[in-house]
């Protein structure tokens, strides 16, 4: 007998922004999108994001640390937002609401390990492993986390 | 100048009373269909507009009073195995 677990992952499936409910959390679905603007940093940080298809909605990160390098969405960055919670900001104004950084996977657009990685897959470049090493070390040492952590 | 004469960047910098207002009203709209007021092409004109009013603003930001909903629970399923279905 499967758990209540595996029976919410089998029934997850990718949403669009046209089929989000307000002030619902869309427990077993994801979506992925385009940044299309730079952020900027109020109480949190907002940026408008674009899926396939063109629908946009803004996107708030509530969880930032602005005194952190990483702390940004840096335009054309692709995320993916697990479990979406598209919050009711106002007259007419509606967010997805992003709380734990645990929710949302960044690609950053600003990334040279992204576009390498992307360069990859595309079979397009061969990289070794001494490379790979090196470039993560200076990632780190440069304080670029999670651009070390792609390495 | 007052806090009030200052462009409105986001929802935090209206009022707490109307920050307050707006959660409540928030709690009665669960599982509706949106009725956004912007179009896409203003919702985009407006947040480039608020980057522009944050990039010239020369005046230190006074802190902002504002409220903050508790945050809901984190997701416990892996991106992984969300993409998995697809």
């Amino acid at each position: 007998m499967k758990s209540q677990l595996q029976r919410s992952v089998l029934n997850s499936i990718q949403i669009s922004f046209e089929d989000l409910k307000v002030e619902v959390h869309h427990r077993g679905y994801f979506v992925t999108a385009r940044t299309i603007t730079p952020p900027y940093l109020s109480t949190e940080v907002i940026t408008i994001i674009e899926e396939e298809g063109g629908n946009i909605a803004k996107l708030e990160l509530c969880f930032q640390n602005p005194h952190s390098p990483d702390s940004d969405l840096p335009q054309n960055s692709t995320v993916a937002i697990k479990e979406p919670y598209y919050k009711y900001n106002g007259d007419g104004d509606y967010v997805i609401r992003v709380d734990h950084p645990s929710d949302i996977a960044v690609l950053r657009g600003d990334d040279p390990a992204v576009s390498m990685i992307m360069d990859v897959v595309s079979k397009t470049k061969t990289i070794t492993p001494s490379e790979w090493k090196n470039a993560g070390d200076k990632a780190y040492l440069e304080k670029s986390y999670s651009s070390a952590i792609e390495w | 100048m007052s806090m009030n004469d200052q462009p409105c960047v986001d929802t935090y910098d209206v009022s707490l009373d109307h920050q307050i207002s707006i959660l409540n009203a928030a709690a009665g709209l669960e599982d509706d269909s949106p009725v956004p007021r912007l179009s896409k092409e203003e919702l985009i004109a407006v947040h480039l507009n608020n980057l522009e009013v944050l990039k010239n603003s020369s005046k230190p930001q006074k802190p902002k009073p504002l409220v903050l909903p508790a945050a809901y629970a984190p997701s416990i399923v892996s991106l992984n195995d969300l993409q998995k279905v697809r």
